[in-house]
Formats: C-alpha cells, sequence, structure tokens
C-alpha cells in the first residue's frame, strides 16, 4: 500500500447497539495509517462492541460514512467488500470458529478463498506462525475439542496469516497466560512495522505499551462514546 | 373481511417465497457458470455434499430399488404375460419407473437424509453467529453455504435416479426371469426397454430429478438461514423445510407428469 495512505477512517460515526453487543458508538472520529495501533479499553463485563463490525464493513452505521483503504463500504458492492475483507485479519470476541471445520481448515479458510497460493504454502507459514506462538503447530481438531488458550492462539495464527494490512482483535489476550500473550504483542508489533494498522480492544492496556507504533490513538469506552485516555495517565 | 384479508395476506405470502426461491435456484445457477466463485474452498463444499447427499446414499438408494424392482417390475411382466401384451412391457417400465417412481423416490430418499441436515446444519451456523463470521473474512455466505448445496443435491438427485431405473430394472428383469417369466434374454428386454424411452421421457426425468434437487436444497438453506437468534427455531425451521420440500417435488411431479402426457 503506499506510504502515507490512510487504510481506515471514521467519520462522524454511529454504530447501533443490537443484542450481539453489549453497547451502540456515538460520534466516532478517527484514521489509522499504516502503522498505527488504536487501543480501546472496555468496560468490565461489557466487552462486546460493534467497532470491529462497523470497521469490517459488516454492519451499516446509522450516521457517519466509514472508509476502508479509501472506500466507503457502503458504497461498494458485495463482491468489492468480500475482497476487501481478505486484506483483514480478525480476531473474534466470541472465538469466531466454524464448527464443522477442523482448526487447521478454519484457520486457512480465508486464504485458500481469496489467493491462489499453494494450500501447502499457506498450510507452512501457518504452521510456522503457530510454532512462534508456542504451539507444535496448528491443532488438527474440531474447535470444540481444542482446549480454550490453544485455541486462542491458533485464532491469532488465522489472523496474522497472509500479512493482513488491518488488524481487527477484540481482546486477544483475555483467555491466555501474559507470557503467552507477549508473543502476540510483539507479532502485532512486527506487523504495525510492516505497514499494517490495527484496531485493538482489551480490558487492560499493560501488555500492549511495549508496541512500538508509528502513531497510537487510546481510548476508553464511556457510555456510548470512546474517550481519548491516557495510558501514561492510568 | 378479515377472513378474505387473511387469505389475501396468505396468497402474498405464498407468491412471495415462490419469488424467492425463484430468484435464489436462478442466483445459483449463475454463480454456477462463473468460475471466480469456484474457490477452493466452495469446491471442496461441493464435494463433500455430493459426498453425503449422494456417495452415502448409494447403499440405501440400491436397497430401495431392489425392492421396487421385485414389487413393481416382476408384476408388471406377468400380468402383461397373462393380458397377452409382453410388448407393453418397455412402455409400461418407462412410463411407471422412469416417469415417476425413479425421480420421486430419489427426491423422497435426498429430502430426508440430507434436507433435514441442510437445514439444520445452516440453522445451527446461523444461531452460532458462523455466518456473521465467514462474512467477516470475505467469504459470501451466499457461495460458501448455498451455492454448492444446491448444485450438490440436484446432482446427487439425478445420479441417484439414474442409478435407482438401472438397478431396479436389473433387479426386475432377473426376478422375472428366476420366476420362471417370459422375459427373455437380456439384449430383448434392454432393447425393448431403449426403443420405449421416449425424448418426452428423457426431459420429464431431467426435470424432476434437477428441478426437485434444486428446488430441495434452495428450499432447506433458505429455511435454514431464515433462523433468527434462538437454537428453539432450528427444529421449527427444518420442518418447515422439509414439508415445504416435499410439497413443492409433489406439485413439480405432477406437473411435469401432466405436461408430458399432454
Amino acid at each position: 500500500m503506499a506510504e502515507g495512505e490512510t487504510i481506515l477512517s471514521f467519520h462522524d460515526v454511529t454504530l447501533p447497539g443490537g443484542p450481539q453487543f453489549d453497547t451502540g458508538l456515538e460520534s466516532l472520529n478517527f484514521e489509522l495509517a499504516p502503522g498505527a495501533l488504536m487501543l480501546v479499553k472496555v468496560e468490565t463485563g461489557r466487552p462486546r462492541l460493534p467497532l470491529a463490525d462497523g470497521a469490517g464493513g459488516l454492519i451499516a452505521p446509522s450516521a457517519g460514512r466509514i472508509l476502508f483503504m479509501g472506500d466507503d463500504w457502503q458504497q461498494i458492492g458485495p463482491d468489492q467488500a468480500a475482497t476487501r475483507r481478505a486484506k483483514i485479519g480478525r480476531i473474534f470476541e466470541t472465538g469466531g470458529w466454524i464448527s464443522n471445520l477442523n482448526v487447521t481448515e478454519n484457520v486457512a479458510l480465508g486464504q485458500l478463498h481469496h489467493s491462489k497460493r499453494p494450500a501447502t504454502a499457506i498450510r507452512e507459514e501457518a504452521e510456522t506462525l503457530a510454532v512462534s506462538f508456542g504451539l507444535d503447530g496448528v491443532p488438527t481438531n474440531r474447535p470444540t475439542w481444542v482446549p480454550p488458550e490453544e485455541l486462542c492462539r491458533a485464532g491469532w495464527v488465522r489472523a496474522l496469516l497472509g500479512e493482513p494490512d488491518l488488524l481487527l482483535f477484540e481482546r486477544p489476550l483475555h483467555e491466555v497466560r501474559p507470557e503467552i500473550g507477549k508473543l502476540l504483542v510483539d507479532a502485532v508489533g512486527a506487523a504495525l512495522d510492516r505497514g499494517a494498522a490495527a484496531i485493538v480492544t482489551t480490558g487492560s492496556t499493560d501488555q500492549w505499551s511495549s508496541v512500538k507504533a508509528g502513531s497510537r490513538l487510546s481510548f476508553s469506552v464511556r457510555g456510548a462514546t470512546l474517550a481519548p485516555w491516557s495510558e501514561t495517565a492510568s | 373481511m378479515m377472513s378474505i384479508a387473511r387469505l389475501g395476506e396468505s396468497a402474498i405470502d405464498r407468491v412471495r417465497r415462490i419469488c424467492l426461491l425463484a430468484a435464489v435456484i436462478w442466483s445459483v445457477l449463475l454463480m454456477a457458470f462463473r468460475p471466480r466463485c469456484w474457490t477452493r474452498p466452495v469446491r471442496n463444499v461441493l464435494a463433500r455434499q455430493i459426498l453425503f447427499t449422494g456417495i452415502e446414499a448409494v447403499s440405501f438408494m440400491t436397497l430401495a430399488a431392489c425392492m421396487v424392482g421385485i414389487a413393481v417390475v416382476v408384476q408388471i411382466q406377468f400380468w402383461l404375460m397373462k393380458a397377452g401384451q409382453s410388448e407393453l412391457l418397455g412402455p409400461l417400465l418407462a412410463a411407471i419407473v422412469i416417469r415417476e417412481v425413479a425421480p420421486l423416490l430419489a427426491n423422497f430418499i435426498v429430502i430426508g437424509r440430507s434436507g433435514s441436515a441442510i437445514s439444520t446444519e445452516l440453522g445451527n451456523m446461523k444461531v452460532d453467529g458462523e455466518v456473521r463470521i465467514l462474512d467477516a473474512q470475505g467469504l459470501d455466505p451466499f457461495i460458501y453455504l448455498v451455492v454448492p448445496r444446491v448444485l450438490g443435491v440436484a446432482a446427487s438427485v439425478f445420479c441417484l435416479a439414474v442409478l435407482f431405473v438401472v438397478v431396479s430394472l436389473t433387479v426386475g428383469f432377473l426376478c422375472g426371469f428366476l420366476a420362471g417369466g417370459n422375459t427373455g434374454i437380456p439384449s430383448v428386454f434392454i432393447e425393448s426397454m431403449i426403443w420405449a424411452i421416449q425424448p418426452g421421457d428423457v426431459i420429464n426425468f431431467l426435470v424432476k430429478t434437477v428441478l426437485g434437487g434444486l428446488l430441495t436444497g434452495a428450499i432447506c438453506c433458505v429455511e435454514g438461514l431464515s433462523v433468527g437468534v434462538a437454537i428453539t427455531e432450528v427444529p421449527q425451521a427444518t420442518t418447515r423445510a422439509l414439508v415445504r420440500s416435499v410439497g413443492a417435488l409433489l406439485i413439480v411431479s405432477a406437473v411435469v407428469s401432466v405436461f408430458t402426457y399432454l
């Protein structure tokens, strides 16, 4: 992607709440350039935000515009939107696994669909990432049969596979021990170095303080708004 | 007035549902001819659907074909011989087995085995948020979930119906022969069958199997994906899918038969 081009921008966006979210969000204004990290500290017991769904064009804002790679999600067709989403790596608040596929198939699904890379190359990249996260390899069982911590790390592998331009991570560390969480924090740092941008929701920003980002935005959720927040002041 | 209004609402609802099904089938056929829709995961889903719906049903379909072969073909042979009309064997078998029994039974077996599985699977995926997860990864749920399932069901119904015809006629011939009926030599039996099959029979068979399969696949996918957020909606959707699939099959079968005989 071109130097200086904005990856994601929200312009006066209001995202509606719904049964799958704990709150809607109002008056969102921010831009993420390559290398930018946006941390969102969620309230305890209310972690489900429509932010990642809005950023990925899955829900339409009730007001404002969301631009990804310069295009408004609402102005592009479903085919184009699907192609754009291939450039987004996501860790879901709810796990986000297809239950009738095993974890290996789940991890490679997006890449196999969107790219023409050989399956072996995708599998090798996934295995390398899995090993870098302290796994023996990508688990081969169905998601329900994999221990939560391993499944969580397999989710990291899926999100980082294929070097996505935008990372949307919803509380990626809440099911792992801190020493394992550091492996993801380092991987996110490396992704920002190569020009990706990231939005990370988290219960605690402590672990993310070590990430070196081109620019850094920190917010905390206050009701239905994101209030700027200083990590050092916490 | 209220009852008339309700009647009208029900009629409009039915027309809407038919339009939706037609749109789904049309879109599936359009997508089927777009090579870029056939990515590796979509091809994989199609292969699995054909495996579950077609290949895994082969043994049951063979058994059903044997039973029908024994029950129907043998009886026709004997009654025709008694009536001194053995030359009608080919046309009668074509009319009964190829035009009616094979397409209907193949469709019924697929509805019972796979229709319920498809609507339950998709309903559960919807409730668990897996459809949204596919969308978030840039996999169009229609292309990934609906297109390969509908086409897989249609292809399976067609192949199972062909298998049914071959097995039931073979078993019927063998049983008639073993029971001492005047079946003649196999080549004459096959020849009489081939001569009896008219182009109309082929079209009738194709429409009943392929359209029947497309309808079953589309109805089960639509009902499965119509589930909202409650797990209790899944069995209701499955029941609806089965009842509507059977209804659609009977209507298609009757309409096509009428047009064949006109």
